[in-house]
């Protein structure tokens, strides 16, 4: 017994560990509200306690982000209700402003962000998941309720805009340089 | 090459998302196309370069406490509590004072067992460790039936406050060591008879300390046990509000279940479990007692303080309270302190917990004993609640005719229901509206939301059912008039489109079960509404009666309603793969002008590359020039549709219909931000008369920007549809929604009167009635609004299932103040014999009349499976409903069950909605099988 409340506990608090900051930017992301947000963080992972381990198997990404976009998106629609004042724009509100600090992101990143911030909010929601979360098409068409080839299709076309910027800035280099690239390592041109 | 750089294969290849054979596929074309090559590493470092940027965000993190509370969760010994975060501020000053209370009880505990202070740290280190500190005997994995007891005096203990004594139960739940990582929560529980303002006065009586060591495996069961209450607490963790009240269930204090939230004591280390269990009581006198025999429980946050501290992990103390009532501690005065249980208490105490199958109490009128205490505002005791949670895993399956043994049946539901209501807090939705974050409660969700805390007819709270209302307490009930079937839509596209199950928190019963029309009796000639009601067995209950009422207006159709001057917008304007959506939008053009009558006028705009007009007004009865002016409407149109809608109004104005209703329906597949705040604008300027509304139909199966276009036709006085596919095209047009109705009843209102001599207790299913709002657990002093009465067009339906307990007939019911207030207020009359009654209060059109209609509902004791039809289907629906969502006492409630009543109730099916319905069902039950 308590292997396997040891075990469900640490898995728990490895779940907490990964995915306690990307799942609070995304429900920022639908909510607007940092405080809300960590709300439905927190109930998403009082849910998973009551979860076996078995049963979310290799899906926790999925699982997560699915009942965090649920919860977020819910919340969203109540308050809504209610108060109409308070509805933004789509479910997915998008990058904010300025999330991060300036300072301590380089010229590309900018490029990037300033890039990322004029994408759709579909398009910019699963980007995150994608790269933020690391869910697969599939996973990410789970969570949004989205055809697994629509998602496909928004990734490529937010990927595609982000090249666009970035290649005009010379963020990313051309075939001919690439090879000089920091980043080499990771493409085989 | 068959690439081209815009190909999302490409992109897909790049990121590893292609099957073997297509990236195989996709391998060969880059061998041979160096712009491919280039395309593909360039997608890669602007995928790094995301990845990146993502990583370096610094999202906060979640806070102390809410780290602390999900990972006692885990770990199987926190309570759970959620609400909004503000809450949490109060709750940290509050759990630090409880702290210092506790870490002072403790030590004075260990004092009076003659161990010092260190002692005290050992004991907890102990807890850490696995190792039993110095003097101190601990049970372990070998040592079940070992005891410690200790049995001092102490003095003072026995006091007496406002003439009452009171009695604070102190739980130290689980101690939990071998890891670092494990946590620590204390919790102390007081219970006060009368209230808030006696907590003020709390002074122990008697307490009984007691460490108890029941080795893992029991644990372990226990834990189990505990798995379905930890279960509902999350499902209305959302919900859940007034983190004042750290203690997790507000059932009328009078029992808070420590199997809730754990209340175990495991080791981590060496395999031996050693769990000590400390339980604190401080005991009232019984006689003490109120002499009408109510055993008052406590309501308000500061009746009870349950706090929980960590200190780094070392300890759990986890709140485990006992109902002590059976087992009163001793002679008044006196301290009992015992290490460890005696070995019958012992026994007791794990057979409840670790044999789910075995009754822990004598079995005899079970459901009378419960119906009187509930009546009488007793709790069910700690034992008998401790058994509900050890119900057998297996659920009793279903009588083949629906038959069963009300006695057992209810008594199975009382304590699971019950059992619920513990280890719930109070609704985050209560906290909102007490934070200002949403407008002012709903009738019908004050009185759900009383549910856990109801008042006794002397006023003070008894313990209630979860999710149920007590009728003597509030035999009024009003629902919602304003129909929706929002969350059939999105169950329907949850279980149909994406084959998944539903989340249980957008599944709202009411909502789905007014997706459907049901065949009722229309209103007659003199009155433009009427209702109708059936009661029934309640298929997920069978102990519980369903009562279903329907009321719908006096159909649009022999009228006299205004003519219609209708623009339609057509702005069909997605590119993509559309095909279907324009075939979709035709076929919906088609149909709308199908619902026009011979005197409206109708014609088309469309957004082409120069906005123009592609059909003049034209008489609605001239359907040959409108189908041939919709076939040839343009398939893709690339124009700005903010200017075709400034067209379409410039339309409307010029024909419009003096004394009638204009308005401009734009169709269209989806338009981005920029579109939107386009067609704002254009909107503003073209519309500041207002005297023409703008309906928005969206037809596209992942619609964008919905927020944007619902707020859009709100401020142009028309309504926003989604459409996905055509079933839910047609429905919309055959609900003629779109089209401007006459009002056929103005401050339509009504009431449900429930006999309390009949009528133990009830919920309702209604319209506004969320998951959320079923958990309970507001204490209401005062009697909130019931629902205002509304203005119903033509054709106006709405359906409201009530799920009802009946009430024991050998317990006379008592009224309170309050109720006797709530009915003499509606003046709703009570029809002789009948279960309740239904009053429904409207006004003609021109206000001239004031007009009531008065009908009585008996019980006839029929089965569900002998009611009519369209009863059968709303009940199946329901049972869907109730078996996907997270509402409390679910019962019988499953896929299965909603199936087979289903099938039953189809004949009247002409739209084939219901058949569809059985489509749900089929893929729900695919979708568990394959879970399981």
């Amino acid at each position: 017994m308590d292997d396997s409340l040891n075990s469900q506990s640490q898995w728990v608090a490895a779940a907490l560990e990964r995915f306690e900051q990307p799942l609070i930017s995304h429900a920022f992301r639908v909510l607007g509200d940092f405080e809300l947000a960590r709300d439905v963080v927190q109930d998403t992972f009082l849910k998973l306690c009551s979860q076996k381990r078995e049963e979310v198997g290799g899906h926790l990404a999925e699982w997560l982000y699915t009942v965090c976009r649920n919860g977020a998106v819910d919340l969203k629609r109540r308050r809504r209700a209610t108060n109409l004042d308070d509805a933004s724009l789509d479910t997915f509100a998008g990058e904010p402003a300025a999330p991060i600090d300036a300072a301590e992101i380089g010229e590309s990143c900018a490029a990037l962000r300033a890039t990322l911030q004029k994408l759709t909010p579909r398009e910019q929601e699963v980007l995150r998941l994608r790269f933020q979360g690391g869910l697969s098409y599939k996973e990410i068409a789970g969570v949004t309720g989205q055809s697994v080839s629509h998602v496909g299709f928004l990734i490529h076309v937010g990927i595609q805009k982000l090249r666009a910027k970035l290649t005009k800035t010379q963020a990313i280099p051309r075939l001919g340089d690439y090879t000089n690239h920091p980043r080499k390592g990771l493409v085989q041109p | 090459m068959t690439l081209n750089p815009d190909d999302p294969r490409l992109t897909a290849y790049a990121l590893g998302e292609l099957e073997p054979a297509e990236a195989a596929a996709v391998e060969a074309e880059l061998a041979a196309s160096e712009d491919a090559r280039r395309v593909v590493a360039e997608i890669r470092a602007t995928a790094e370069a995301l990845s990146e940027l993502y990583a370096n965000e610094t999202a906060p993190r979640l806070r102390a406490e809410q780290h602390l509370l999900i990972l006692q969760n885990a770990a199987g010994s926190g309570s759970r509590r959620t609400g909004p975060a503000r809450i949490i501020y109060f709750q940290t000053a509050a759990l630090i004072a409880a702290s210092l209370v506790i870490t002072v009880t403790v030590a004075f505990f260990v004092h009076d067992r003659g161990a010092t202070g260190g002692d005290s740290l050992r004991l907890l280190e102990a807890g850490r460790t696995g190792a039993a500190p110095e003097g101190w005997k601990l049970n372990t994995g070998e040592e079940k039936s070992g005891k410690l007891d200790s049995k001092t005096p102490r003095k003072g203990a026995d006091s007496e406050a406002g003439g009452e004594k009171y009695r604070s139960d102190v739980s130290f739940g689980e101690l939990r060591g071998g890891k670092a990582g494990d946590l620590s929560s204390l919790t102390e529980n007081y219970k006060s008879p009368e209230g808030g303002a006696a907590a003020s006065k709390r002074a122990p009586a008697e307490e009984t300390r007691r460490f108890a060591g029941p080795d893992g495996a029991e644990a372990q069961n226990k834990d189990k046990n505990s798995e379905p209450i930890r279960e509902r607490g999350e499902r209305v963790a959302g919900e859940e509000a007034v983190r004042g009240d750290l203690g997790g269930s507000t059932t009328g204090g009078s029992v808070i279940d420590g199997n809730t939230t754990g209340g175990k004591i495991a080791s981590g280390g060496g395999g031996v479990t050693r769990k000590p269990v400390v339980t604190k009581e401080i005991a009232k006198h019984k006689d003490a007692r109120p002499s009408d025999g109510i055993d008052r429980g406590t309501s308000k946050s500061d009746d009870r303080k349950k706090e929980t501290f960590a200190d780094k992990g070392i300890l759990s103390l986890s709140d485990k309270v006992e109902d002590k009532s059976a087992d009163a501690p001793g002679p008044k005065g006196k301290l009992q302190s015992e290490l460890s249980p005696s070995p019958s208490e012992t026994k007791d105490s794990l057979q409840t917990e670790k044999s789910p199958a075995e009754p822990s109490r004598s079995e005899q009128s079970k459901s009378e004993q419960l119906q009187k205490k509930f009546r009488a505002g007793k709790s069910v005791e700690s034992k008998d609640s401790t058994s509900a949670d050890a119900k057998p895993a297996s659920k009793p399956q279903k009588d083949a005719d629906g038959d069963r043994s009300f006695d057992d049946e209810q008594l199975q539901i009382l304590n699971t229901a019950q059992t619920e209501s513990r280890g719930v807090p109070r609704r985050r939705r209560i906290q909102q509206y007490a934070y200002g974050d949403i407008g002012p409660l709903r009738g019908h969700e004050s009185g759900l939301a009383s549910t856990s805390l109801v008042r006794a007819p002397s006023g003070a709270p008894q313990p209630m059912l979860s999710g149920f209302v007590a009728a003597q307490d509030r035999p009024v009930s009003s629902f919602s008039l304003i129909p929706s079937a929002d969350s059939y839509a999105r169950v329907r596209r949850s279980l149909l489109v994406n084959k998944t199950i539903p989340d249980k928190t957008s599944v709202h019963v009411g909502e789905m079960i007014n997706y459907f029309h049901y065949e009722t009796a229309a209103p007659s000639e003199q009155e433009p509404v009427a209702v109708s009601a059936e009661l029934a067995q309640c298929p997920w209950n069978p102990a519980h009666l369903l009562l279903w009422i329907s009321a719908r207006a006096r159909d649009a159709a022999g009228d006299p309603r205004a003519a219609s001057n209708v623009v339609v917008c057509w702005a069909a304007n997605e590119p993509g793969p559309a095909e279907n959506r324009i075939s979709i939008s035709r076929e919906s053009l088609r149909l709308f002008a199908k619902q026009l009558g011979g005197n409206d006028t109708f014609a088309i705009v469309t957004n082409s590359v120069n906005p123009g007009v592609a059909l003049e007004a034209t008489k609605a009865g001239k359907k040959d020039a409108i189908d041939r002016a919709i076939d040839a409407l343009p398939p893709q149109s690339s124009g700005d549709p903010a200017a075709a809608v400034q067209l379409a109004f410039e339309t409307a104005r010029k024909n419009a219909a003096e004394n009638g209703n204009n308005g401009v329906l734009l169709i269209t597949n989806g338009i981005e931000n920029s579109g939107v705040r386009k067609l704002e604008t254009s909107l503003a300027s073209a519309n500041t008369a207002g005297d023409v509304a703008l309906n928005i139909l969206n037809i596209n199966e992942n619609p964008t920007n919905e927020s944007a276009l619902v707020r859009l036709a709100e401020s142009g006085n028309g309504q926003y549809y989604s459409i996905d596919n055509i079933q839910e095209l047609q429905k919309s047009l055959a609900d003629s929604a779109m089209l401007p109705k006459i009002t056929v009843a103005r401050d339509v209102q009504i009431r449900v009167v429930f006999d309390a001599s009949r009528v133990l207790a009830y919920r309702v299913f209604d319209t506004n009635n969320s998951s959320n709002a079923a958990s309970g657990g507001l204490d209401l002093s005062a009697r909130l609004p019931l629902e205002p009465g509304i203005d119903w067009p033509a054709g106006q339906r709405v359906s409201v299932l009530y799920e009802l307990i009946k009430s024991d007939p050998a317990v006379p019911a008592a009224q309170g103040p309050a109720a006797q207030a709530q009915s003499a207020e509606t003046q709703a009359p009570q029809v002789s014999g009948s279960i309740c009654s239904i009053r429904v209060h409207y006004k003609l059109p021109d206000g001239s009349s004031v007009r009531n209609i008065d009908i009585g509902v008996r019980d006839t004791q029929r089965k569900y499976v002998d009611a009519s039809q369209e009863f059968q289907f709303c009940a199946a629906v329901a049972t869907l409903g109730v078996s996907l969502s997270d509402l409390p006492g679910k019962g019988l409630a499953s896929v299965d069950l909603a199936h087979e009543i289903a099938v039953r109730a189809l004949a009247k099916d002409a739209d084939s909605y219901r058949r569809e319905f059985l489509e749900l069902t089929g893929n729900a039950r695919a979708i568990l099988n394959l879970r399981k």
